[in-house]
């Protein structure tokens, strides 16, 4: 476990003072001890010192971990759980000890697919509906949830920018972000993807990713650097690209039915990338929206469960965390209960419905899309 | 002795599979506490009821399994830290707060609520339980009581006991009683809430707790003296309190403090070698200010260079927040070492706060060692931060031999006492007749009234056997 060792000061360093625990989804759900990133670094200090094997079961516990970073944001002794824990990953995955059999099929997926729902890369676009150029300053990164699981947004989106006039294509051969398997610690994988990404965003000569998806949005920005070398193109979140639309007054946005929207910060955006308002001044900019914030919000924003592969390697867990986030969005009063990650999206949609919840979860986009007047001139 | 299938089965069919693990994984998790100390338990089991918990104390007694209650595992001193091995009851499931009564001005809860949730709750309605341990954000009530814990307002507001009006306990046999009870005085029989209350679950296992609850108060002035020297500071603290005035808090930090909590403010504190964080609290702003004005010119008197006065309620809050992670923050000076937790704790008399500090410096300095100098000084309650490396046999002699010197110091010289907050435990049992020479057999004769098995957290206090250091469970490999 030599990668191990890299982080044994790290380790070592843990007061094992219960700070992080306190706001980690999987512990606040599970109440496991060893389900906390306390836990994880009590077991993580018994195998860098040698005194503990990491047995299958002690390597699920690394794995039951949505990587949200809240533990980050609660540690006071200059650590950092959520690298600890990434490192972890990697070395075990190095050893061939991990990822555990559902992350690692699920992986195997996407280096065979380039997407993990074992479609052919051919389906990936078959709902565009338009014809896009082949060279462009701006890219539009749909990822792979959206592209396979939430086609109606995403066209919608196109839709959206096309009629605004914004320069923009998409990658045909697009693949899977690498997100999954960069966080599931299966660093190779994760860098041909990204290596593959690069080179077809290399030729479309853009200058800009724009991406709705808060997971491709962090990969892009937080991974690639690390995983292609010099990524030397500007990231957006499509939700920034429509608000600057909307403020220049390219697009406009019609009153409608008034309606109280409760915002979800997703984990990847928000407390990975310092991504909070451009999504709450787009919603701002709806007439007749009103936006409350859950009592959780920005860098305190619950996290949905679905994130660092906890949603693959166990979807329960995953949904129950969900639920403990719409009910928080329920007690805001709203009728909907907007997210700009398609992720949190299912995941929070499938913890409503299993509540038989009223709130309806939908993304910024398609919020957007329902109350659009596109102009195409500034 | 019971197989591990055999304690397995009995627990699950208690608490349900759901609630109980003798998973490695599981064990190992729950193996160390904040105390950095490992013992690995047979069993981890987490009851919702004081039935539950009855059943398993029943058994539990019958069978001679060692039992260790747990709250939030925060212990500084080893508290749950299963020794003997036996079954870990995580009290996370009992965490309701039951009542919160304004008229009788109590709190009712089970053991698990975490402290900050209560206050939380409390605060909508104007009030508090105002120990404020650094582990606020996470200790659990039922860890507080068995700890006799308190914090940084303990000052004014005293530690965990002084709120504890009454107790339903679970002994070692399954019986279940209740002590105290609503009343805010009872001289009623010998007061076995105060027994219980620091008992380190070594006598039974709190089910229910019944606090006195106490206003909010509405203002807040923290005065900032910073001293050239940590001896102006040490001697500013006594005369604020020869002079009567009682502060909500009076905190001390040295100069390798201040340099640590600067690393993360914005608005720098000014160098010294020690400045003392004083804040004053009250229901009129006129008291409040009158008081600090007092703190200001006692300090400045004992040659403060300088004097910052804040009544901004987030500045005081971000200040103070910052103290309570400031031993947290510590581990950036200690890396791989543990820290030392015998010399952790200490608390003198007031009036001889500042010789003894001097004289615990002096033989730090006198021994090479850098030790951080911190703590609720007000009440005389000395943190002292130095570290060793646990896995060098020379270093742990060197450090259980400096802590064996400095506990003969504060105790025998200064009439002081090795924990002020923190407990024994296990980590500080090695040191239980240096306090307490031969009156520890009352505390052992006490023990086997409640516990005659010696079932109930067996370690701590030093209450069976004495060990021969604090260093006595470390880690260990551990075979699956």
């Amino acid at each position: 476990m030599e990668e191990l060792e890299k982080f044994k000061t790290q380790i070592a360093m843990c007061n094992i003072c219960a700070w992080c625990r306190i706001k980690c989804p999987v512990y606040s759900v599970t109440k496991w001890e060893s389900e906390g990133p306390r836990g994880r670094m009590i077991l993580l200090r018994g195998i860098v010192y040698g005194l503990l094997e990491p047995t299958q079961k002690v390597i699920e516990k690394v794995y039951e971990c949505t990587s949200c970073a809240m533990c980050n944001f609660n540690c006071d002794a200059g650590i950092s759980p959520l690298e600890v824990m990434l490192g972890a990953r990697r070395a075990f995955s190095r050893a061939g000890v991990a990822p555990p059999p559902p992350n690692k099929r699920m992986d195997m997926r996407i280096a065979r697919d380039k997407n993990p729902y074992a479609s052919p890369q051919e389906a990936r676009f078959q709902w565009l509906d338009v014809t896009l150029p082949e060279k462009s300053d701006g890219v539009l990164f749909v990822g792979c949830v959206n592209a396979f699981r939430h086609q109606e947004t995403v066209k919608k989106a196109v839709s959206m920018l096309k009629a605004a006039g914004y320069d923009f294509t998409l990658l045909k051969d697009e693949v899977c972000c690498g997100m999954h398997p960069y966080w599931d610690g299966q660093t190779e994988l994760a860098k041909q993807l990204a290596e593959q990404n690069a080179l077809l965003f290399d030729k479309t000569e853009a200058s800009t990713v724009i991406t709705p998806c808060a997971g491709c949005y962090s990969t892009f920005t937080k991974a690639y650097p690390e995983l292609v070398g010099n990524f030397g193109f500007k990231v957006k979140h499509i939700s920034e690209v429509i608000r600057d639309l909307a403020k220049e007054g390219v697009i406009e946005l019609r009153e409608g039915e008034a309606v109280k929207v409760t915002y979800h910060d997703p984990c990847h955006l928000g407390r990975h990338c310092n991504f909070y308002d451009p999504p709450r001044e787009l919603i701002k900019l709806i007439p007749g929206v009103e936006l409350v914030e859950m009592e959780k919000n920005r860098s305190e924003a619950n996290c949905c469960g679905g994130g660092g592969g906890l949603f693959t390697l166990n979807p329960e867990l995953a949904v129950r965390i969900a639920e403990r986030r719409v009910k928080e969005a329920e007690a805001t009063g709203s009728k909907y209960l907007i997210t700009v990650c398609p992720l949190c999206r299912t995941n929070l949609d499938l913890a409503s419905k299993r509540l038989d919840s009223q709130l309806r979860v939908c993304d910024l986009v398609d919020l957007v899309a329902s109350r659009l007047r596109v102009t195409g001139e500034a | 002795m019971l197989s591990r299938e055999e304690i397995y089965r009995f627990l699950a069919g208690v608490v349900g599979e759901d609630d109980v693990s003798v998973e490695i994984a599981d064990l190992y998790a729950y193996s160390m506490d904040a105390s950095m100390r490992m013992s690995m338990p047979a069993a981890v089991a987490r009851p919702e009821s004081r039935e539950e918990v009855a059943e398993i104390l029943r058994w539990a007694n019958e069978n001679r399994v060692p039992i260790v209650p747990r709250g939030a595992g925060t212990s500084l001193s080893g508290q749950a830290v299963p020794v003997k091995g036996g079954v870990v009851l995580d009290m996370c499931k009992m965490d309701k707060i039951k009542e919160i009564d304004l008229e009788d001005r109590v709190a009712v809860v089970e053991p698990g609520v975490i402290y900050d949730e209560l206050n939380r709750e409390l605060g909508k309605l104007g009030y508090v339980f105002p120990p404020d341990p650094g582990s606020a954000i996470a200790c659990t009530v039922g860890g507080m009581v068995a700890n006799n814990a308190s914090g940084i307002r303990a000052l004014k507001y005293g530690a965990t006991v002084d709120h504890v009006l009454g107790l339903e306990v679970v002994l070692p046999g399954g019986r279940i009683i209740r002590t105290g009870g609503r009343v805010w005085k009872s001289s009623s029989g010998l007061n076995l809430t105060k027994l219980f209350v620091g008992s380190e679950g070594a006598l039974g296992v709190f089910t229910e707790v019944i606090l006195k609850i106490t206003p909010k108060p509405r203002y807040y002035g923290l005065t900032i003296p910073v001293f050239q020297k940590l001896e102006q500071a040490l001697e500013a603290t006594v005369e604020i309190m020869r002079r009567g005035i009682l502060p909500s808090a009076m905190e001390l930090l040295d100069d390798i403090c201040i340099m640590i909590i600067n690393n993360v403010l914005e608005e720098k504190l000014p160098n010294g070698e020690a400045l003392l964080f004083i804040e004053n609290d009250g229901y009129s702003e006129g008291t409040v200010e009158e008081e600090s004005r007092m703190v200001k010119k006692i300090c400045e008197e004992k040659g403060a260079q300088k004097v910052i006065y804040t009544t901004d309620a987030e500045r005081i809050e971000e200040l103070m927040r910052l103290r309570h992670t400031l031993a947290n923050m510590l581990a950036k000076l200690r890396g791989e070492n543990i820290p030392l937790n015998n010399i952790q704790d200490f608390a003198v008399p007031i009036g001889r706060i500042p010789e003894a500090v001097r004289e615990l410096k002096a033989t730090a300095q006198s021994q090479g060692r850098l030790m951080v100098i911190f703590g609720h000084i007000g009440d005389g309650n000395i943190h002292l931060g130095t570290a060793i490396n646990p896995w060098k046999e020379e270093d742990r002699r060197a450090g259980a031999e400096f802590a064996r010197r400095l506990a003969e110091i504060v105790v025998k010289k200064y009439g002081g006492t090795l924990s002020a907050e923190h407990g024994l435990g296990v980590t500080k049992a090695s040191l239980v007749e240096l306090e307490h020479g031969d009156t520890i057999k009352y505390m052992r004769a006490i023990k086997k009234v409640f516990d005659p098995h010696g079932i109930m957290n067996p370690g701590v206090m030093g209450l069976i056997e004495v060990p021969r250091d604090e260093f006595v469970y470390m880690p260990t490999r551990v075979v699956a």
